[in-house]
């Protein structure tokens, strides 16, 4: 073999390595398994309920136009609200065929990327089972209008330039995908949002719950999730409104939540009567070890404990710091505050509280969703999210609010798919997604418009419990949805 | 205990890793000349391997030396599969070579166990140490120690043994090394396996105290790779003392009340301390290169 065959093999090694890292999870293979008896080409005549069903009938009725855009709290209320009459009826064959890009006659190509490798995975990981769980309800149905949902995930492991270079290819492709759902991955879709990927392509990304204040941003990007600056300065409002004056937050310094969501901490605490950010420590994931400890306890630690201490950190990162604390004269854990300890979203898994015990015991984790806990479990939607994903993935963690995220965004995307009916294009789905007005017992309502993507503006807190020194299960802090106090604002930096 | 010597300490497992993986890749380098890239890879799959074991019931001091005893073993093959074809081609083509292996390891790690996040089987009880205000765990201080023997060892076999200088030797002149009797692609698989088992031993140890995930773990050994800079890449002695240069910096940065609040002050420093040392090292260099020239 030549040298320079050697060198080009070697380098295709590389290539074919990497191509291979894009998983089939075990939920994947099953969800295959059971979309392949129904087949692209099986269609049903009406194939959904409410408005776009009507879909047919609202596309084929002229729906309404722009006025009929559904009120707040009027659920599958308005017909296609917001779309323009359409020629077509929504039903098989009779539904324009391909009307957009990476649209047809019997499917509608869909892309996401998500985060299965990496340090995001810990809790990013089981986003897709969200996915997938509304994807295989509606394709059992038969689709949307005659069309199956067809939905292609990569793994870009968390990493800004590679998800931003998937979705750019996804953006290109020659063979078109007409939307991306969901995006769990945030770090990559901030990025391409950042290239202006999504704002030249002209790509409606619907259902985001990466929390990143870009998304809230773009007018091709509607989110689900209430933003990582909202849920930090809710953290730090509820905790003042419960007392605590001296503050500490410690932060991921290597990723784009931490370093956003950890300013808008600061800017409000610091706006608060008589409040002080006593510590304020960023600090990169993965390390053997964290001398920050030190630093953080100089200031916040047993001599002056913070009232109130806030982690904005993904799960192995804050398990690493937490056993690198030590306890005071009283045996409590360092590192957390006298009144109260927050974790932002991506602490909200059962792994995390497991991982943690005792030291966690009564720790407020935040979420803008309802989460299968308590007595929200009982809300009907909330019994479908946790049926509906245990359909696809048994072992899946429900109360991941990554998860129940995706599974939200993805039912956003698909009622305004419904919406738009029949003549299905990205102008179209932009013009209902800015008019639509969505309740669900999954989260608050949200109520999307032309300059306001911001849809989802309160959290609320759920405790972290022990018994025996073992996490024994999550209970309702009865905080309730509590609204951003600087809805909007997005601080610049960080 | 000061603040300084309570840094210093808390800075010892990340001093342990960085130099145990560097003191790989310098042996590696030192025999082959290559900058072996799919090092952390080389620690992944036998830290995953070892939890693999320990969960199937095997004792963790055999599942330990079983895993140390595959890392030689994925050494070797590394050098055979995709560095040794590419000699004739260059160095340059070589490393890219061990760019395949990187991404080919984390891949079927990936399909084998999974891409999530696991927790890795302990090496050591777990006790804490009370340092300051904060805790050091036994896997943490035996990462160090740990890191120490193999360091003390491989030094000894290096300098002190007909092994080692057969490896020295087939770096430096493999013309002149095979005239002595000595068989330089031996030496150099000599020197994958050993640098394997090298990055085997951090690998088991650093999943113990952090986590196991084909792709993080992997990318642990990209800051060893600026202390064996540091140290030259040729000495082991070089490569701890980049390694607590590396690990130090970043320590000892929260002690400094002025850089306390300034964000990104750690990689700063460290690239900074990075770029004069290998400037000064960089002369040091030129020097020598006259001299074999001469």
């Amino acid at each position: 073999m030549k040298p320079g065959t050697r060198t080009l093999l070697a380098g295709g090694a590389v290539f074919a390595a990497m191509s291979i890292i894009s998983v089939q999870t075990p939920a994947q293979q099953r969800l295959a398994a059971q979309q392949a008896p129904s087949g692209p080409e099986v269609v049903r005549e009406e194939v959904v309920s409410g408005p776009a069903a009507a879909g047919g009938a609202a596309a084929g009725a002229g729906g309404g136009g722009a006025g009929a855009a559904a009120g707040a709290g009027a659920r599958k209320a308005g017909a296609a609200a917001g779309a323009a009459p359409s020629r077509f009826q929504c039903a098989a064959g009779q539904n324009g065929g391909a009307t957009d890009k990476g649209v047809s006659a019997t499917k509608i190509r869909l892309a996401s990327t998500h985060v299965l490798s990496g340090d995001g995975s810990s809790f990013l990981g089981s986003s897709h089972v969200g996915m997938e769980a509304v994807v295989s309800n509606i394709n059992s149905k038969g689709g949307i209008c005659g069309r199956l949902l067809d939905l292609t995930l990569r793994d870009d492991g968390w990493q800004a330039p590679l998800g931003a270079s998937f979705i750019q290819n996804f953006i290109n492709d020659p063979t078109g995908y007409f939307a991306l759902p969901v995006v769990p991955s945030s770090e990559g879709l901030t990025q391409a949002i950042k290239s202006r990927y999504i704002g030249n392509g002209k790509v409606p990304v619907v259902g985001t719950d990466g929390m990143l204040k870009e998304q809230y941003q773009d007018p091709y990007v509607w989110p689900v999730a209430t933003a990582t600056v909202s849920t930090m300065r809710i953290m730090a409002k509820q905790a003042y409104d419960s007392g605590a004056r001296q503050f500490g937050i410690v932060w991921d310094s290597r990723y784009k939540f931490g370093k956003e969501g950890a300013k808008a901490f600061e800017q409000y605490v610091k706006k608060l009567p008589g409040a002080h950010l006593d510590a304020n420590i960023g600090i990169p994931p993965g390390q053997p070890s964290y001398p920050d400890t030190e630093r953080f306890n100089a200031d916040c630690g047993p001599a002056k404990r913070c009232e109130f201490v806030a982690m904005l950190l993904e799960p192995g990162t804050a398990i690493s710091w937490i056993n690198s604390m030590g306890d005071d004269s009283a045996g409590r854990r360092l590192g957390f505050g006298s009144k109260g300890t927050g974790g932002a979203q991506p602490l909200f898994n059962a792994k995390f509280a497991r991982d943690c015990g005792e030291p966690c015991n009564g720790m407020l984790l935040w979420t803008g969703y309802n989460p299968p806990i308590g007595e929200k479990l009982n809300l009907p939607g909330v019994a479908k999210y946790v049926n509906d994903v245990k359909a696809i993935d048994p072992g899946a963690d429900v109360s991941n609010q990554f998860l129940e995220g995706a599974y939200l965004g993805m039912t956003v995307f698909v009622e305004a798919l419904k919406r738009v009916g029949p003549e299905l294009t990205r102008a179209r789905l932009k013009e209902v997604m800015d008019s639509l007005a969505f309740q669900s017992d999954l989260a608050s309502p949200l109520t999307y418009g032309p300059s306001r993507h911001y849809a989802n503006l309160g959290a609320q807190a759920f405790t972290v419990r022990t018994a025996a020194g073992s996490f024994s299960g999550f209970a309702d802090a009865g905080t309730g949805f509590i609204l951003d106090p600087s809805p909007g604002d997005f601080p610049s930096g960080g | 205990m000061s603040s300084l010597v309570r840094l210093l300490l808390l800075s010892l497992p990340n001093i342990g890793a960085y130099a145990i993986f560097a003191i790989g890749i310098v042996v590696i380098f030192r025999a082959s000349k290559v900058l072996n890239v799919a090092h952390g890879a080389m620690a992944m799959v036998p830290a995953y391997l070892v939890t693999w074991m320990n969960k199937g019931g095997v004792p963790i001091a055999v599942a330990f030396v079983l895993g140390v005893l595959s890392g030689g073993l994925l050494g070797l093959v590394v050098e055979r599969l995709f560095v040794r074809p590419l000699r004739q081609v260059s160095v340059t083509a070589q490393t890219v070579g061990t760019v395949a292996a990187l991404g080919l390891m984390v891949a079927l790690a990936g399909k084998v166990w999974g891409t999530g996040t696991e927790k890795a089987a302990a090496v050591f009880p777990d006790h804490v140490l009370r340092v300051g205000s904060s805790s050091l765990r036994t896997g943490q201080l035996g990462l160090f120690l740990v890191m120490l023997a193999v360091a003390g060892g491989l030094t000894a076999l290096l300098q002190l043994t007909d092994i080692g200088l057969a490896m020295r030797g087939a770096a430096d002149n493999r013309r002149a090394a095979s005239l002595m009797g000595v068989d330089p692609d031996v030496a150099i698989s000599g020197a994958w396996v050993l640098g394997g088992a090298t990055a085997a031993v951090a690998g088991i140890l650093l999943a113990a105290i952090t986590n196991l995930n084909p792709l993080t773990l992997s990318l642990q050994a990209i800051p060893a790779f600026v202390a064996a800079l540091i140290g030259g890449l040729g000495s082991l002695f070089g490569a701890v003392v980049g390694a607590a240069i590396v690990g130090g910096t970043t320590g000892l940065v929260p002690a400094i009340a002025s850089l306390q609040q300034v964000q990104g002050m750690q990689q700063l420093l460290l690239g900074l301390v990075a770029l004069a040392v290998m400037a000064m090292r960089g002369e040091r260099y030129v020097a020598t290169d006259v001299r074999n020239g001469l």
